[in-house]
């Protein structure tokens, strides 16, 4: 064995580490060879060297002449330490800075910190009212059931009629036809008291519809009657007849409102039974056979 | 009753599946409007208000998975339209940001639930400090746990920036607490 094979295997020779064969060779060489005694002799005394402490700024010391603070560089992975994606190799030597390194240690708290806590952040209770006002809220968009025509117009109906005020929208109605149909109220209802006063003098009684009617018919009572005749000439034989019962039935509803009116309680008991009969009148008017065959 | 079972309830017009649903994700709708508006009475008109849209639109979200997804961005949307409604009409009188935010923390609201602890006072406040991109991006990825690439949509973002300013928007969070809680520990106690 040379002196180059000698230091190749000095180190394996302080360690026990060399085969029986090697080591011989090595022993062999260390009592012919002087300079590697000698050198064996340093090498054993350097790793009896006490460790010693260096002085703590002087990684930074070196890291300053060298590359620079190495915080910037931990902070781009500190996020992933945290969530745990980093590789095992370089955690390990980021650990390594951070337990020399008071701020980035500090920022992998407050980032461990806030992994655990902002999913907490995700809830919070809006008071015991907030479900009751959403409810109240949602209830009147409730979708409406399906319903076929008939019943929803029927059902339309229903909650029409049913309102306070219907009444009084259909008085209204009712004004607004009433006075579509006469013509101008204020024209029309000028005379009305007067034409009423005249129609009762000359006749005893007056009706509704001799009042209301144009001045052409206030003459008598049987004006509505022919001024329906006249105009129902124009219409066919089945419409004539339709309108002269119509013209009957409305003659006996005035007669009833005038006998309301006059708060004549004979003449109001008598009112179903002559409605009764103004109406088989008009039955027997529009359908004659039918009535015929009847009786 | 799962959350399919409860939306189709829902849809039905079954009255009770629907109070399940709300008593389910009000507190997180809250939370949301919370994180955006910073006052307690605009986030609970606001997350009622996303309760109706939601009971209007609820045939709009077919597939239950979808639905915590499209509850957030309802949300959001209504709170961004409220945050312009109100920068488009401020308050009649101005108040500090962060003044504004420190009264809110340290105020007796009895629904800050989360802030009776000092330590979530803190980070809410640390929030507040944050841009309204990195906050929003926070609130989204790191409190409501939603996905990167629904955030991007949502916030109509690159992809690319939402990963790269997620790390850096928490970051920047950790930093802001760390001064915050420098500054807290300094104080003296009262």
């Amino acid at each position: 064995m040379n002196c180059s094979g000698f230091e190749d295997r000095l180190e394996k020779y302080q360690e026990g580490k060399l085969t029986p064969e090697d080591r011989r060779a090595v022993e062999e060489h260390l009592t012919a060879c002087a300079f590697c005694r000698e050198l064996m002799e340093i090498a054993s005394e350097s790793l009896n060297i006490p460790a010693i402490e260096p002085p703590q700024d002087l990684a930074r010391s070196i890291l300053e002449r060298t590359s620079g603070p190495a915080c910037r560089r931990a902070r781009e992975h500190l996020c992933d330490f945290v969530d745990g994606n980093l590789e095992a190799g370089y955690g390990e030597i980021l650990s390594l800075h951070m337990a020399h390194c008071s701020d980035c240690s500090a920022l992998a708290a407050s980032l461990a910190e806030l992994k655990e806590t902002l999913p907490q952040m995700g809830e919070l209770e809006p008071g015991m009212h907030f479900t009751f006002r959403v409810l109240r809220a949602t209830s009147r968009l409730l979708p409406e059931p399906r319903l076929n025509p008939r019943l929803r117009i029927q059902q339309w109906w229903l909650r029409l009629i049913q309102r306070p005020r219907f009444s009084w929208e259909a008085a209204y109605l009712a004004t607004i036809l009433l006075a579509s149909v006469l013509g101008n109220p204020l024209t029309t209802f000028h005379e009305l008291a007067l034409r009423a006063g005249e129609v009762y003098q000359s006749k005893g009684s007056f009706s509704w519809v001799s009042v209301a009617l144009p001045g052409s018919l206030v003459r008598s009572e049987t004006g509505a009657m022919k001024h329906t005749r006249e105009f129902a000439g124009a219409l066919s034989n089945r419409q004539q007849e339709l309108a002269k019962s119509a013209a009957v039935l409305f003659e006996q509803g005035t007669q009833s409102l005038q006998a309301a009116v006059r708060s004549d309680l004979q003449e109001m008991r008598a009112l179903p039974r002559k409605a009764l009969s103004a109406l088989q009148r008009a039955w027997a008017t529009l359908f004659p056979k039918k009535a015929g065959s009847r009786q | 009753m799962d959350l399919s079972e409860i939306l189709q309830s829902c849809r039905n017009g079954d009255e009770l599946a629907w109070e399940a649903l709300v008593r389910q994700f009000q507190a997180r709708v809250y939370a949301i409007a919370y994180h955006y508006v910073a006052n307690a009475e605009d986030a609970r008109d606001l997350a009622q208000e996303v309760f109706v849209r939601i009971y209007q639109n609820l045939h709009l979200c077919a597939d239950a998975h979808m639905f915590t997804p499209w509850m957030i961005r309802i949300t959001r949307n209504a709170c961004v339209d409220h945050i312009r409604r109100r920068k488009a009409r401020p308050p009649a009188q101005d108040i500090d940001v962060v003044e504004a935010t420190y009264l809110e923390a340290v105020g007796h609201n009895p629904e800050e639930q989360w802030a009776e602890s000092s330590r979530k006072r803190m980070i809410y406040r640390a929030l507040r400090e944050l841009t309204d991109l990195n906050r929003e991006i926070i609130l989204l990825k790191d409190i409501l746990g939603l996905p990167l690439e629904e955030i991007a949509s949502m916030l109509k973002v690159p992809l690319g920036t939402i990963k790269s300013r997620s790390n850096r928007a928490r970051l920047e969070l950790a930093q802001k607490l760390v001064v915050l809680g420098g500054r807290y520990d300094s104080e003296p106690a009262t």
